[in-house]
């Protein structure tokens, strides 16, 4: 038996691309149609798992799936913002409690979510090292965003300008890193955690700078008239909060006026979400209430529908490769007559010469098989990755 | 002066002092009594008429943490650790009505909070008269405060007392009928206190009273009193 082998070996190594050719076409055949199969399966376990954890969410009205993807995975384009006291108005509701989320702010390539620290016990986050956000500007980085930004708790992190033309606009914000997340395989370990105040802060919608009452500011007041002071363009706003400046930090307006993109809804049972569903159906409702579970079902039947035209496709072109093959091995048998004939001659059977070229075929098939079983198995370890990285 | 408008005065300055004990640091001990019993769930409160209000409702049962906060709560600056303090508690009292600044500037779970004076947010005092300043395209604001010793006011510190009873019968199921029990009681000592401040002040609306900060607006406005305030706004000022 191993003198069959090792014949159809030799034949497979002295036509090496032939062979390569062959295994190649097997190893797609096969790797298609399974390896979409498992990026499909593993998305579809990674959506619905983060929105079965997200109960409801509430937005502004607009699109629901990108509501539901900036809130779930921080990534999508930043929706329409609604304003903070809508998240007090479900804790008044006494149905639920609500985690804000204000997310339209980076630092490089990473998010900058705003929210309180409700967040960190609803997601299960642990800190890995250092501590929980407890003061303005302070940060928690998620575990993959540490790495990749290379900070440590007492390191700092840089708010992204919204944009580099607009020089009126958005002031930097220097934020102390005071914890660095468990790596939790999710998207909070690419995120920079703030207190949502930080986030308005960024946002200009609270602000420090130094005490114009005092005799020190004198040089950059224009008038005063009455109980107001008028104050020069040369007012030094900081850009980082720190001990020594934090009491100057002070908000503008009503921060039940300030903007959140999203709020995370987490109802006491089911009977206050199907209450607190209804307190939305209002038609001036300017904010709407959803499942998460209900938009990624709806989005992954989209995902496989494509998915099903997607396997058909593959198949069929699987089936005329599968035929152009059995063509190459037809001709192959042909084009080796002269071979065979030799082989007969000196003394081997036809039965030897058939396990000669079957044993070709099945090593062909074998190797094509296997290779896409390596393919297979990669795809479903760096699968969610893959997903995350379509997603973005 | 009378020796029974004396005693009267000395009477109204009791009743205050019940009432207004959260400028001073002694004051608050007692609020830790129970802070050994590791098993009780924790509330924290930001001045000690909360705390003290925790403590006659929740008793026994919960232990009530008000220690952490060094000098006027009102105007206390906290350390990290101190916030920290705050967020591992079971349940955050806060006074509302601006009290306390520095919870604009902590990261507190807000699922914990409990503001106090939420439902009385329309008979909060607006103190309209701080600087305003301007800098900038945003234009004019100020960093002006609501008035908020609302717990000077007896019928406020009773609404207050309630909502700390709601939240404790909410979150600690199991005692409600304790909890209940208890907040009746209080309730009972401050409309006490209410009728004698009343029956002391009733008559006393043109007589000036000189109060060391501008810090007594519910008190004012509930008996009206001609209050004469000589001192800034702060309890160390000087």
């Amino acid at each position: 038996m191993s003198d069959v082998l090792y014949m159809a070996w030799r034949y497979l190594v002295y036509h090496k691309v032939k062979t390569t050719i062959l295994i190649a076409s097997i190893t797609l055949i096969v790797y298609l149609p399974v390896g979409l199969n498992v990026v499909v399966s593993q998305s579809a376990v990674s959506l619905t798992d983060r929105a079965k954890e997200t109960p409801l969410i509430i937005g502004a009205k607009g699109s629901s799936l990108e509501l539901v993807l900036n809130s779930l995975y921080f990534e999508s384009s930043t929706p329409e913002s609604m304003v903070f006291g809508e998240s007090t108005r479900i804790f008044d509701s006494e149905l639920a409690i609500a985690i804000p989320l204000y997310t339209p702010f980076r630092a490089r390539a990473h998010p900058i979510v705003g929210t309180t620290i409700d967040y960190f016990d609803f997601r299960n986050l642990v800190i890995a090292e250092g501590r929980q956000i407890a003061l303005l500007g302070e940060c928690v980085v998620g575990a993959k965003a540490a790495n990749h930004l290379e900070v440590r708790p007492g390191d700092f992190i840089v708010s992204s300008p919204e944009s580099v033309f607009d020089f009126a606009g958005v002031y930097p914000l220097k934020m102390k890193v005071v914890g660095i997340l468990k790596s939790h395989e999710s998207p909070d370990d690419h995120a920079i955690f703030v207190d949502i105040k930080t986030t308005w802060v960024i946002k200009g919608l609270a602000h420090g700078h130094e005490d114009l009452s005092k005799p020190e500011a004198a040089s950059r007041v224009l008038q005063i008239s009455g109980g107001n002071i008028i104050a020069n363009a040369s007012v030094v706003q900081y850009n980082e909060i720190s001990p020594a400046n934090i009491d100057a930090f002070h908000f503008h307006g009503d921060p039940s006026a300030f903007p959140l993109t999203a709020a995370i809804v987490v109802p006491h049972d089911e009977k206050s979400a199907t209450l607190l569903q209804g307190h939305y159906l209002g038609e001036g409702e300017q904010v709407q209430i959803i499942e998460p579970t209900q938009v990624m079902d709806d989005l992954l039947a989209t995902v496989l529908a494509v998915q099903n035209y997607v396997i058909t496709a593959v198949v069929l072109v699987s089936l005329s490769t599968l035929a152009t093959m059995a063509l190459v091995f037809m001709l192959s048998w042909r084009s080796r007559q002269r071979e065979i004939e030799t082989i007969h001659k000196i003394g081997g059977a036809k039965g030897r010469v058939l396990a000669i070229v079957a044993s070709e075929i099945v090593v062909v098939l074998a190797m094509g098989i296997g290779f896409a079983a390596v393919l297979t198995g990669l795809t479903a370890i760096y699968g969610s990755e893959i997903i995350r990285v379509i997603i973005s | 002066m009378k020796p029974h408008t004396i005693k009267r005065f000395r009477a109204v300055l009791v009743a205050i002092a019940l009432l207004l004990p959260s400028c001073s640091r002694e004051t608050s001990e007692s609020s830790t009594q129970d802070a050994g019993d590791k098993n009780k769930p924790v509330i924290c409160t930001v001045n000690y008429p909360l705390a003290y209000f925790a403590q006659r409702i929740g008793g026994k049962h919960l232990t009530i943490e008000f220690s952490s906060i060094k000098g006027d709560p009102a105007f206390w600056q906290p350390k990290a650790a101190d916030v920290n303090k705050f967020q591992v508690a079971d349940l955050i009292l806060i006074n509302g009505a601006s009290y306390a600044k520095w919870l604009s500037i902590a990261s507190l779970p807000q699922s914990k909070i409990v503001n106090t004076s939420a439902a009385f947010k329309d008979q909060y005092i607006d103190q309209s008269n701080s600087i305003k300043h301007a800098h900038g395209p945003s234009g004019e604001h100020d960093h002006g405060r609501i008035a908020f010793t609302t717990w000077l006011d007896p019928a406020l510190a009773i609404m207050q007392a309630k909502a700390i009873c709601r939240a404790f019968v909410r979150e600690f199921p199991g005692h409600e009928a304790y909890f209940e029990k208890r907040y009746e009681e209080l309730k009972l000592d401050l409309q006490k206190i209410d009728n004698a401040l009343e029956h002391l002040l009733s008559d006393k609306q043109d007589v000036p009273l000189i109060m060391s900060h501008p810090i007594y607006q519910y008190l004012e406005r509930r008996y009206g009193i001609n209050a004469k305030r000589v001192l800034g706004t702060r309890c160390d000022s000087k």
